[in-house]
């Protein structure tokens, strides 16, 4: 397994502090950077001053220079950092005059233009601040050019320094630690409703379709999320339930054919077994009687098994699986002459209202002959003997439309919807499956049409069925 | 049985006719290539039998042609003086489906012509069998339960074009010239008629006359309860 990746809420920390924190370095930086410069002013200035004093003390005795410095001068120097003080006076060739003799002087020394110079330096193992300074001698039109150095070690320098930066590091420090704390907490607070939603989903079993996630209470960028979320498990609701109910009509729709055949072969296997050769005459009309009655109820299995398969089909077709051009014509006329013995037998008449020309719309041919086929039955079904099915093609702007208009009993306006459901039949003594309108519905929308069910406007009574098939407008001219 | 012929000499055209037509076929006879098209743009025929030199425009082989390019499937027999192996092939190569050479006798013309019919229909058989009712090809005879059913000539033609079409509908113009020929006065009222006296005969028959309204006529067996 691999390791879980960090929290929105921890990276988020860290994009915000990872910034903060360079930001803080940088100005800690530039902290020390004045402080060095100001403490560094400010030890040079020192330094310059004790040269100057120094300078003010040189003398001419005889031929000879002499420096005569008291301690007082060189207790200006004390401090408390206990930085200890090296003295360097030089003539020009290089005579030391006073001080320290090993003083690390600069081996080319500034020209005398320069009042003062400063360098680094080191004197046995300590860091040293120098300033070098000159000042000629003017005695008897003799002149010298003395050389005055003055060291102090960088001890009190950088106890200045420390004293001037640590407080600004304290404030940076301090305002780290505080929009550290204080966006975690307006990160937890921000992110309390997505833990909310994942805390949701999380304790959510996936094989229950009952999620219902709050969306009030989300960002307006998430509400999309849950939104989408809830539609998607609503609909998954209403097909499993449908699945549900189709399931549980199904069986009920088979079980009965099939507890009928179970209980005619049992008569047929009892009358079998207890009836004597004598009765073989009676016999024989039981079995032949129970012959047509298990046939028929065979039929009607099959008929049964037949639409769901089709049901099951049309609701499945695959977006995938584009429709083609068919001829409506063709088709309809081709389920007309199925249906003509039926209709014959009824002594129903049935007929096709066209013009001769193919109609040519998109639509998958298999499930047209279904749609076409599911109307003429249901037609045919509740027409009464003598009665009348017309199938009648029209081409209003825009579409194409196929029209099954009977004169049967016809469906009251507030059942029109309902006759679409699955095994809700309009007229429940008849024999049927409940199935056909439904198939039709189904197989419509996969072509891409629209079924309504409406008056019978030419007999004065019945139904009139319209498929209307939209048709693009280049191929309506 | 409907039969076109296409044949540019008047005499022989008169003979073959009138030989057919005893025979029990319709016949409807054109003389040139241009006429034959427009009767096979308009009317089904089962058979053509079509001569090769015609007048005008249109040659048979023209004719031909444009029937196949048309998609139409309707049997098509060169009748020609012509017994050269080139123009066979040729014919047969641009959808003829036989080739008879003139003089031609009539009993292997009607033969041949039966022959035809007999491909188109599924199971290449004889005997048309709709339920009890059977009609035989080769004396285009109907029996009903075994029994020769005998009709009048047109009511005869008007159920075997319904036959040949068996459990398809044929349109009530299409019945209408398979009973009547080119030359003869005819109305749709009289297929009415005629499918109205057949009804009667068939009623103890398993094979029904079905009228769809709008369509046309259907020969099938009845619909079992």
């Amino acid at each position: 397994m691999t390791a879980k990746p960090p929290g929105l809420r921890v990276r988020l920390l860290v994009w915000l502090l990872l910034p903060m924190s360079l930001f803080v370095a940088i100005c800690c930086g530039l902290s020390w950077r004045n402080a060095a410069s100001v403490a560094d002013y400010v030890q040079d200035h020192d330094l310059l001053s004790s040269a100057e004093v120094v300078s003010d003390r040189l003398i001419w005795e005889g031929n000879d220079i002499a420096a005569a410095i008291p301690p007082s001068a060189l207790s200006l120097f004390a401090s408390p950092a206990r930085d200890q003080v090296f003295l360097s006076v030089t003539a020009a060739d290089g005579r030391l005059l006073a001080g320290t003799p090993d003083f690390p002087l600069p081996a080319r020394r500034p020209a005398g233009a320069a009042r003062a110079s400063w360098y680094d330096s080191s004197y046995k193992g300590m860091a040293l601040r120098v300033v070098l300074t000159q000042r000629s001698m003017y005695e008897l039109g003799d002149t010298e050019v003395v050389t005055i150095a003055v060291a102090k070690t960088t001890r009190s320098r950088d106890a200045m320094l420390l004293k001037l930066w640590w407080p600004s590091v304290q404030y940076l420090l301090l305002a780290l630690v505080l929009a550290a704390v204080l966006a975690t907490l307006a990160l937890t607070w921000e992110l309390r409703p997505v833990m909310r939603l994942s805390r949701q989903l999380r304790g959510h079993d996936p094989l229950h379709l009952d999620a219902e996630l709050d969306a009030a209470g989300l960002h307006r960028e998430l509400r999309p999320v849950a939104d989408t979320l809830n539609a998607f498990a609503a609909q998954l609701r209403a097909h499993s339930q449908a699945q549900r109910r189709f399931i549980a009509d199904a069986a009920h729709q088979l079980r009965t054919p099939l507890a009928m055949q179970a209980s005619q072969i049992e008569f047929a296997r009892y009358a079998r077994a207890h009836r004597k050769d004598a009765d073989w005459a009676n016999r024989r009309a039981d079995m032949d009687a129970m012959w047509h009655e298990l046939q028929q109820s065979n039929r009607r299995l099959v008929a049964v098994t037949n639409k769901l398969l089709l049901l099951a089909q049309a609701e499945q077709h695959d977006l995938a699986q584009a429709n083609e051009p068919v001829d409506l014509r063709a088709t309809a006329l081709k389920v007309l002459e199925q249906f003509a013995a039926l209709a014959d037998r009824r002594a129903i008449d049935l007929g096709l209202d066209a013009a001769d020309d193919p109609l040519v719309v998109p639509a998958q041919p298999a499930l047209l002959d279904a749609l076409i086929a599911n109307l003429l039955e249901n037609a045919l079904r509740y027409t009464p003997e003598g009665g009348r099915v017309t199938l009648g093609l029209a081409r209003p702007p825009g579409a194409a439309e196929l029209l099954v208009d009977d004169n049967g009993p016809g469906i009251a306006p507030a059942l029109r919807e309902q006759v679409f459901e699955r095994f809700v039949r309009a007229a429940p003594g008849t024999e049927g499956t409940g199935l056909g309108l439904s198939i039709v519905r189904e197989a419509a929308r996969a072509c891409g049409a629209a079924v309504t069910l409406e008056d019978n406007p030419c007999d004065g009574r019945g139904l009139r069925v319209r498929v209307r098939f939209p048709l693009p407008d280049a191929a309506a001219s | 049985m409907k039969v076109l012929l296409v044949e540019d000499n008047p005499e022989l055209s008169l003979w073959l006719a009138n030989l057919l037509r005893e025979q029990g076929f319709g016949v409807d006879a054109v003389p040139d290539g241009d006429a034959a098209d427009l009767l096979l743009r308009e009317h089904a025929y089962d058979v053509v039998l079509l001569d090769l030199n015609l007048p005008g425009g249109a040659s048979g082989k023209h004719v031909l042609r444009r029937l196949r390019e048309r998609r139409d499937a309707v049997p098509v027999l060169i009748l020609t003086a012509s017994a050269s192996l080139d123009q066979k092939v040729q014919c047969l190569e641009i959808g003829a489906d036989d080739y008879l050479v003139k003089p031609v006798e009539i009993r292997e013309l009607v033969a041949r012509i039966q022959a035809l019919v007999r491909r188109q229909l599924p199971g290449k058989t004889n005997i048309i069998e709709c339920g009890d009712l059977h009609y035989d090809l080769r004396t285009r005879q109907f029996a009903l339960q075994g029994a020769e059913l005998a009709l009048p000539p047109r009511e005869r033609s008007l159920l075997e074009a319904l036959v040949l079409k068996l459990g398809q509908t044929v349109s009530k113009t299409a019945l209408q010239s398979s009973i009547f020929g080119l030359d003869e006065d005819s109305s749709a009222d009289a297929v009415e008629l005629y499918v109205h006296r057949l009804r009667k005969k068939l009623e103890a028959s398993q094979a029904t006359l079905i009228t769809l309204r709008g369509v046309g006529y259907i020969l099938r067996t009845r619909d079992e309860a």
